[in-house]
């Protein structure tokens, strides 16, 4: 019965989880091999790396030389950077940055999905760290030609991807060691969360529905963070497990039949559409499990749907505030 | 004539020198002198920008106005309909709805050459449209042609909305138009089109002078209207299909281009068509430098701001029409 809409301020977790990562030992992380194949001499924090050679997600090798000036494209990669030490490198960001801070004070270039070479040109990088949902192709072959190494990280959509892509922005700005500390600790959260998560024959299932707003609703599925997320938890993803691929326009029908035990929620995007009692008021709603028993979670957008340096400490959050709701209706 | 040309080198030099990224005039100027190979020199970001981001943009917006205003200026006249534009008339959006399957099946290269095939078949359907809907009101031939836009613009959101978001831009690039995918590869290939389409219609000026006389008039003087006409509407849908294949729909240039010069040149098509390009390919270039940095650094589409300032010119032709009727 309890409308629980819980408020994840960044950066302080209640959950107990955070000194198991000094348990685990480096070899043991996930099941994912770290790369830390830099030459030794590039395990400082300089500004300039000794030259490593990366290729992207795109096939095209690049070589970074200099990380003094970093254009970040994607919200979880500024938040890798940051966490890896390198955030005063940091000189622009796209508009998915939201965390933290200090960050969202740089200077932004527009929509990384939309990109104008030029806004990203005027703040003279060094180095623009992109990922695959980065576009359109001719804006990075065009920052290429003007000489601005541009790498493409692979988009990752599982849990496990989380410590290879912290890996992978270590090894391009030339800090292994800080990026084996740093996977380390987020690999000891995730699994300490997962240790909480829900026995299968208990799992419930749970749907994410973004809201930007009365005219953006839709329902995630099959191929999104949010899955990672929410089978992480060891519960069933209600969007994916009704056949929904990606992100599809919320329909009543489509809500209904996903039967979601629970409903996860953007923060912000519940609140420019008016609170949980006006999701509630959305037709389909009302007649799933979720709506009847009033179990609506929020969740700030960048914490819970980046998967980077926060996502053990939002798992273990998320899987602390489902048992929660669960129980108490 | 001299001064349209001077215009548009005016606006080129305007957009190449304004953007996010600043280049001062002595850096434009080494980069262009190392360009032309009169000075020598290491190759630095100035010239990265300018002749990979900003001039292959600066020429397919001249490309694309001067696309819209030749075929504006000729669809006046081949209806007689001051009100004619080759996007309100429907071309624009057939070419669309073709250039976004091709995009779907094969990128940019395939987006260019079914928008001239695309462009070319609604050319026919619009001549039809054209010869049914009567002469006597010229603001029938746009409510059919806005009817036809409608259907096809429809389609062109199914296939936006069914393909794959990395192969086909989105749909804001089709219906508003958009210079931000401009490439050389893209920029070549669109010029080359339109310019033989453009000059295969200048040099066309005798027989459109005698089509405006009306069709009578003309087979009178011994011009074959029929077979005129459909080389002319193909022309036409070429060049629009080249120009939408490469910048989506951009709007009014086809009837500002025409309407701006009209007082000047006269309605002589040999002065008339080259006078509506240069006009149309200002206009384009202009409006796209407002594009690029009126909220930069996000860009809007420059079809917003050619829509924005060509309306109205749309809306004074309609009440300048009614005032006369009256």
């Amino acid at each position: 019965m309890a409308l629980l809409v819980v408020s994840a301020a960044c950066g302080e977790s209640g959950a107990t989880t955070t000194t198991a990562a000094t348990t685990t030992t480096p070899a043991t992380v996930g099941s994912t091999t770290i790369a830390t194949t830099a030459a030794p001499e590039t395990t400082t924090t300089a500004a300039t790396g000794a030259g490593v050679t990366f290729v992207g997600a795109d096939g095209v090798a690049t070589t970074v030389t200099d990380t003094s000036r970093i254009v970040s494209l994607s919200g979880d990669l500024t938040e890798i950077v940051f966490e890896l030490g390198r955030g005063a490198d940091v000189a622009g960001i796209d508009v998915t940055t939201t965390y933290p801070e200090q960050a969202t004070k740089l200077p932004v270039i527009g929509f990384a999905q939309q990109l104008a070479p030029e806004a990203v040109l005027a703040l003279a990088p060094t180095l623009v760290l992109a990922d695959q949902l980065t576009g359109p192709p001719e804006a990075i072959q065009q920052l290429r030609d003007a000489g601005v190494p541009v790498v493409v990280v692979q988009t990752q959509t599982t849990l496990d991807g989380v410590v290879t892509k912290i890996g992978q922005i270590a090894e391009i700005l030339g800090v292994p060691d800080a990026g084996t500390a740093l996977a380390v600790r987020v690999q000891g959260e995730i699994d300490a969360a997962q240790a909480q998560a829900f026995a299968p024959d208990a799992a419930p299932r749970v749907g994410f529905v973004y809201v930007r707003g009365p005219q953006t609703l839709l329902l995630f599925g099959q191929g999104m963070t949010t899955q990672a997320m929410i089978e992480g938890a060891g519960a069933v993803d209600a969007g994916a497990g009704t056949g929904v691929g990606g992100a599809v326009p919320l329909t009543p029908e489509a809500l209904v039949a996903a039967a979601p035990d629970v409903i996860v929620l953007p923060e912000a995007g519940l609140a420019a559409l008016g609170g949980v009692d006006a999701f509630a008021a959305i037709p389909g709603v009302a007649d799933t499990p979720a709506g009847q028993a009033n179990r609506f979670l929020g969740y700030d957008e960048a914490y819970f749907l980046n998967l980077g340096p926060r996502t053990g400490q939002a798992l273990a959050q998320f899987v602390a505030d489902l048992i929660d709701v669960m129980q108490s209706s | 004539m001299p001064a349209l040309v001077v215009l548009l080198l005016t606006a080129a030099a305007v957009a190449a020198s304004v953007g996010a990224v600043r280049i001062s005039p002595s850096g434009a100027a080494g980069a262009l002198g190392r360009r032309l190979g009169l000075v020598t020199g290491p190759t630095g970001q100035a010239d990265a920008v300018l002749f990979g981001i900003r001039l292959p943009r600066i020429v397919l917006g001249a490309v694309v106005g001067g696309a819209l205003g030749t075929a504006g200026a000729v669809l006046q006249s081949v209806f007689r309909n001051p009100l004619a534009d080759p996007q309100l008339v429907g071309i624009g959006p057939g070419a669309a709805l073709a250039a976004a399957a091709g995009a779907a099946l094969g990128g940019v290269g395939g987006s260019l050459s079914a928008g001239v095939v695309g462009g070319m078949l609604t050319a026919l359907v619009v001549r039809r449209l054209g010869r049914r809907v009567a002469e006597a009101d010229p603001t029938r031939l746009l409510l059919a042609g806005i009817a036809l836009g409608a259907v096809l613009s429809a389609w062109v959101g199914f296939i936006v909305f069914g393909s794959d978001r990395s192969l086909v831009p989105p749909i804001e690039f089709w219906l508003l138009g958009s210079l931000s995918g401009s490439t050389w590869e893209v920029t070549t290939t669109a010029s080359v089109v339109v310019c033989a389409t453009a000059l295969g219609l200048w040099a066309s000026w005798r027989r459109l002078d005698l089509l405006v006389l009306g069709r009578r008039e003309a087979r009178h003087l011994g011009v074959d209207v029929d077979l005129v006409t459909t080389m002319v509407m193909l022309a036409t849908g070429a060049m629009v299909g080249a120009a939408v294949g490469a910048a989506g729909v951009v709007g009014f240039a086809g009837l500002v281009g025409p309407h701006l010069v009209r007082p000047f040149s006269g309605p002589g098509h040999r002065r008339l068509i080259p006078a509506a390009a240069l006009a149309g390919a200002t206009f384009v270039v202009l409006a796209d430098v407002v594009a690029r940095t009126a909220l930069s650094p996000i860009e809007i589409p420059a079809g917003l701001v050619t829509a924005a300032l060509g309306g109205p010119v749309l809306l004074w032709l309609i009440a300048r029409r009614n005032a006369r009727a009256t």
